[in-house]
């Protein structure tokens, strides 16, 4: 993942990393997340791409296609609700149907650095992203010459251009001509670090007048939090359980290097072409980063994520069905359904240190808060 | 109201409660051109005959009639009128038979002759053989006696052990969750709405070549499944020669609620394993993304016309979607990519799907659950 950067891009990238993890675990100081790069044993969490709290408030059928939903700037469902660390990009022929998907869970924050410090490469790979032979450099940095800003002037003006600004982004991250990385609020390095660092603090909780017992499941974790993961996600909940029970096995818990949210794996198994054959595996591209065999530690670490037919194949992704659902795909939350995302995280021996775990008091379980979804949709909705 | 409380009777979920030594299996097929209100009349007339049956304490106490609709009730290719107009949950859908409907499982013949697709089923669970035959034989009668717009299909057999072991020889079912947090794997939200308060049913008949199990060692049985083949006790780690090592058995009782959730491993022949992988996260239902899920599988044993003796496991499992047991079988790193446990393209394979199918099952309703689908 970090091959695309220079001696001074990696340092950025160490020290921005150090940076937010350093305040994440400063603001809680019973968290067992720490920034020791001796940890290693390697384990992973995963979960399916396709945003879980949406389907479950608005309905599978309409969540599908809200998350498609395209605005006056852009990608509006993908901005407002495909929260999973996972962002994807549908494109359609003229008659609408999808002729390919693309999905990323590259972050943000690696992309301003590759701003900095990589323009010219940077500028190779929207231009690949976008099927082009080269893209203006103004729709990505704003400026005509990027090599005449400082890197730290240059990562800024790509962060006004590409990322979100008030919903406006250039065609080149609104998924209009591509999509580079994720924009969603809640797919940033930070949130991530966060919930690390909060859901790796031991904490108790009780029932008016009943003994404090161990908060162990999502829903009492997440309440007992205060914030940083919400409830009914499938990323937030199935991070914040794996990471309290290795909280309270005893184990200092670190994030992999690279940091990085990855894809790793889907179920290709599903699809099948109009003749009812399986589809081919090589339909599906991973990229941005290292298959298993090429892995140190044999683990899947791709960002991006491609499904398009060959062009002799006399067919488009529209025409391929979900055998599991025996649906046509007409939206990229089907493939996205199909996706594993994953994290993975270091972690120390058992027992290595004592958790100290701090009384959240009596709360009540989290919820799956379908209100901010209505409200997403609302505005999804005023924004056509 | 708790929330499992318009589940039909035959799941046994609740604290304390053990499934029945006894089941059965009645697929039933809706007659050529039936009309929806005939078939509605007929399901009130099947649903009758375990309740009355059950009024016979002494052959049928304990006698729980549980009723699924399958993917075929909702085929307006077959049926002609359509049976229902209402919504068909995303992932009730056939099984593929032209290939592996699940990636881990080959068909067991081929070409697939699937018999456990159909328009409903009713299990029939009980303490004894005797009780839940009748049932079927009663249940049979009076399709045939009444004239019914019914016609049975297949019938499945299956049976429990008092020793809670299975053909393996392995403690099973010891990861199923804690009865308290059931109800959140099992319910449905509601989507559609008409299922809301029922729940979902995958039973999948699996066949198992008990030869290939039983060549295996102890110790790579012990690696594939991820438990002490004694004790059911989790392993936690290989000594020098690569021995599985587990966690010391204390009692049976208490050993059962502590052996349900294995230890993180950082082991990767351990993670590789059954346990690990149809449980990676081991996170409780509030988590989607963990897909928990409540078995209730019987053993069975079949005799066919040419073949030898089959073995096998009745997988049953209650879930709030199919879309969970759908991605636990797809996942690659769950049970997507393997026959069972172990590495991928290099673990046996001696499990096969012989029939199977995937159904709903909504909650009470009057005069029968599922009324409402006919109108």
């Amino acid at each position: 993942m970090l091959d695309a950067l220079g001696p001074n891009g990696r340092a950025d990238w160490g020290a921005k990393v150090g940076r937010i993890a350093a305040e994440a675990i400063h603001d809680r100081p019973d968290t067992q997340l720490s920034l020791a790069d001796d940890l290693s044993h390697v384990v992973m969490t995963d979960w399916h791409g396709l945003p879980s709290r949406v389907v479950a408030c608005a309905g599978r059928s309409s969540a599908l296609e809200l998350l498609d939903r395209q605005g006056r700037h852009g990608d509006e469902g993908r901005r407002r609700m495909q929260e999973e660390y996972l962002e994807w990009r549908t494109v359609r022929d003229e008659a609408g149907a999808v002729v390919r998907v693309e999905l990323t869970t590259e972050l943000g924050a690696y992309w301003r650095t590759l701003a900095a410090h990589e323009p010219a490469a940077l500028l190779d790979t929207v231009a690949e992203f976008a099927r082009k032979d080269r893209v203006p450099p103004e729709a990505v940095f704003g400026v005509a010459d990027p090599s005449v800003l400082a890197p730290d002037e240059r990562e800024t003006a790509f962060t006004c251009t590409m990322l979100d600004v008030g919903g406006v982004r250039s065609p080149y991250n609104s998924g209009s001509c591509a999509i580079c990385c994720m924009v969603q609020e809640s797919n940033t390095l930070s949130a991530l670090l966060n919930l690390a660092a909060a859901a790796s603090c031991p904490l108790t909780i009780a029932e008016a007048g009943a003994a404090p017992r161990t908060a162990c499941t999502a829903s009492d974790v997440i309440a007992a939090m205060g914030g940083g993961a919400i409830a009914g996600r499938a990323s937030d909940p199935v991070l914040v359980e794996r990471l309290t029970r290795l909280t309270w096995e005893g184990r200092t818990i670190g994030v992999d290097d690279p940091i990085g949210v990855y894809v790793a794996g889907a179920e290709h198994h599903r699809l099948r072409t109009p003749s009812g054959e399986p589809v081919p595996l090589d339909w599906w591209r991973f990229s941005r980063g290292l298959p298993a065999a090429r892995s140190a530690d044999g683990r899947t670490r791709h960002q991006r994520l491609v499904l398009e037919v060959p062009r002799d194949e006399g067919c488009v992704v529209g025409d391929l069905v979900d055998a599991a659902t025996e649906q046509r795909i007409e939206h990229g939350g089907q493939i996205a359904e199909l996706v594993q995302v994953a994290v993975y995280l270091r972690v120390g021996d058992e027992r290595a240190v004592e958790p100290r775990p701090r009384h959240a008091g009596d709360v009540r379980p989290a919820a799956t808060d379908c209100d901010e979804v209505s409200a997403a949709q609302r505005e999804i909705e005023g924004n056509r | 109201m708790s929330d499992d409380a318009r589940l039909q009777p035959g799941i046994h979920h609740r604290t304390g409660e053990k499934p029945p030594a006894a089941y059965r299996a009645l697929l039933l097929d809706v007659a050529p051109a039936a009309t929806p209100m005939a078939v509605r009349e007929a399901l009130a007339t099947l649903y009758h005959v375990p309740t009355e049956l059950a009024r016979d304490k002494e052959l049928h106490d304990g006698l729980a009639a549980l009723v699924g609709y399958g993917r075929r009730l909702f085929d307006d290719s077959v049926h002609d009128p359509p049976l229902t107009r209402a919504a068909r949950p995303d992932h009730l859908a056939y099984l593929d038979q032209r290939h592996n409907a699940f990636p881990p499982f080959r068909w067991a013949r081929t070409p697939a002759a699937n018999r456990g697709e159909s328009d409903v089923v009713i299990q029939l669970t009980g303490p004894h053989d005797a009780s839940v035959s009748c049932g079927v034989a009663e249940l049979v009668a009076a399709v045939t006696e009444q004239g019914l717009p019914l016609e049975a299909v297949a019938v499945f057999a299956a049976f429990g052990r008092p020793d809670g072991r299975g053909w393996l020889g392995f403690h099973d079912g010891v990861s199923n969750l804690e009865a308290s947090r059931r109800p959140a794997a099992i319910v449905s939200s509601g989507d559609p709405r008409w299922l809301a308060g029922g729940t979902t049913m995958a039973l999948l008949r699996l066949a198992i070549d008990l030869r290939t199990w039983r060549g295996l060692t102890r110790a790579e049985q012990e690696l594939l499944v991820g438990r002490d083949r004694d004790t059911g006790a989790p392993l936690v780690g290989l000594d020098a020669d690569g021995t599985p090592l587990s966690r010391p058995s204390r009692d049976p009782e208490t050993d059962r609620l502590a052996f349900a959730d294995p230890p993180e491993t950082t082991v990767p022949a351990i993670e590789r394993s059954h346990v690990h992988r149809a449980n990676q996260s081991r996170a409780s239902p509030d988590a989607p993304a963990a897909l928990r899920i409540f078995r209730q599988g019987y053993d069975y044993l079949e005799t066919t016309e040419s073949g030898p003796l089959v073995t096998g496991l009745n997988f049953v499992s209650f879930q709030a979607d199919l879309a969970t047991i759908v991605h636990l079988l797809h996942a690659p790193g769950w049970l997507g990519d393997v026959n069972f446990g172990g590495e991928p393209d290099e673990a046996p394979a001696f499990i096969a799907l012989a029939d199977g199918g995937l159904y709903v099952v909504p909650p009470h309703d009057d005069p029968f659950p599922g009324a409402g689908l006919f109108g």
